[in-house]
């Protein structure tokens, strides 16, 4: 193959492509893999925490509240592909960028006994907008409920269940409290538990910590 | 005459070559800010600005004036600071006019299969010349506080040039930037620059029980000088 390309004398396909003859192969065994594993370990699935929900304004769920958040996920970023079309080729040019999921972050939580979360759950959706008065709330300044100052804190573990990176999402407001459904007659005593969505315009991440990656957010 | 291609260079790899250069790149087309400056405000008499336009507007309309505690928070360095360049927070979009001169046919009738000539008749007019921006509304609204005032304003003073000084006249500025990181935050890439711009209509505005959107309001603006200007790339 590589002799076809140098034979059509696009001797620049070898530099984009890192063709070369001479190109070292990184060791990728399994020796080297659990070598490797027992030095960096793995993330798991509980190494997560929601540290705070404070919309300006209105909700602040307290610690103790917080422990009932059965889970939720760590947002991620997209950039919006864009296609540019030339010669019978497609170019994917990188676009702007979209906060995938940005528009409904859900969190389970269990239901106290009381069921105090989710009627301050259900406090905020009426602030943030009733629908006996038709008023929508807003922020401690008078203006968006959804400012600076509304934030939910995520925060991303270690084994030793010492934060490693902190994710605020900016702008937080509550969208959905969701059903909680109850078997009257046949019920054996689940746990309760109900979903909330929230929205956010964007996230910020904070390395906590000593040697991790510096995020960089532009 | 054919162009004369040499069949060893692969035109996609060639592409690929020119998108990788900053001339050539892509760009997002979000990227831009727009800024609105009085004539008057260039020798500080912001408030003079306004104070002329509640001087027809109290004529016209009764307490269509912009209140003076608003004045400052509708233009001000709040809204559009000049220093870090972001623009006017409002503006949502642009329309830049087009450029454009008008072809008549050229001949008598009765040619049957000659094809008539072809001559160049008039430019386009700056009547037909005009800019139109895009703004959101805010709680304190720039377009009902703002520039209808300002059209009815125009309207009774007209387009003659008043000087800098006693005018109801604005630069609009509209940058347009590259998406890139570079030393400077946004590098400029296209630059325009619309002089002696006065309101000459706006959208009305229709509220509906069926619909919560966001509301997005054009107002169009007539000018008496256009100038683009086009950077090019700002590492060579």
């Amino acid at each position: 193959m590589i002799i076809a390309i140098e034979d059509c004398g696009i001797v620049d396909i070898c530099y984009l492509f890192g063709i070369n003859n001479n190109m070292d192969v990184p060791e990728q065994t399994i020796n080297s893999f659990f070598n490797q594993a027992v030095i960096g370990d793995f993330q798991r699935d509980f190494l997560f925490r929601i540290n705070d929900i404070s919309i300006s304004g209105g909700l602040s769920l307290t610690p103790s509240e917080l422990l009932y958040a059965r889970g939720g996920k760590l947002p991620g970023r997209q950039i919006i592909n864009k296609v540019v079309k030339y010669g019978g080729q497609e170019f994917n040019i990188p676009g702007a960028h979209k906060f995938e999921g940005s528009d409904s972050y859900e969190i389970e939580f269990y239901c106290p006994e009381d069921s105090s979360i989710r009627e301050l759950l259900l406090n905020e959706s009426n602030r943030t907008f009733g629908n006996v008065f038709g008023i929508a709330g807003s922020g401690e300044a008078g203006g968006s409920i959804a400012s600076a100052n509304s934030r939910m804190v995520l925060l991303q573990l270690d084994k030793n269940l010492n934060a490693i990176y902190k994710y605020e999402l900016i702008g937080c407001s509550i969208r959905n409290v969701g059903e909680m459904e109850y078997k009257i007659s046949e019920g054996d005593g689940e746990v309760q538990t109900f979903r909330a969505t929230f929205a956010y315009h964007f996230f910020v991440r904070t390395a906590v910590g000593d040697d991790l990656v510096t995020p960089i957010d532009n | 005459m054919a162009f004369d291609i040499d069949p060893t260079v692969s035109p996609v790899f060639k592409f690929l070559d020119l998108l990788s250069t900053w001339d050539y790149d892509i760009p997002i087309n979000t990227q831009w800010s727009v800024a609105i400056a009085p004539e008057m405000s260039r020798s500080g008499n912001i408030g003079e600005f306004f104070n002329l336009i509640g001087t027809y507007t109290e004529v016209d309309l009764i307490n269509s004036a912009i209140p003076s505690s608003a004045m400052a928070r509708v233009l001000s360095d709040t809204t559009q600071p000049p220093v870090d360049g972001i623009g006017l927070y409002y503006a949502q979009k642009f329309m830049l006019p087009n450029e454009s001169f008008a072809i008549s046919d050229s001949g008598t009738s009765g040619m049957g299969g000659y094809l008539k000539g072809t001559a160049g008749s008039d430019r386009m007019s700056f009547a037909e010349r005009t800019v139109k921006l895009g703004f959101l509304e805010t709680n304190l609204d720039f377009v009902d506080s703002f520039i209808k005032p300002w059209i009815v304003a125009s309207s009774y003073r007209g387009l003659i040039d008043y000087g800098p000084d006693n005018s109801l006249k604005a630069d609009i500025f509209i940058e347009q930037y590259t998406k890139n990181s570079s030393e400077e935050l946004r590098p400029l890439r296209k630059y325009h620059w619309f002089q002696g711009c006065m309101p000459i209509s706006m959208d009305s505005i229709e509220c509906d029980q069926e619909k919560d959107d966001i509301i997005i309001r054009d107002v169009t603006f007539t000018y008496h000088t256009y100038k683009v200007q086009v950077f090019p790339d700002p590492f060579r």
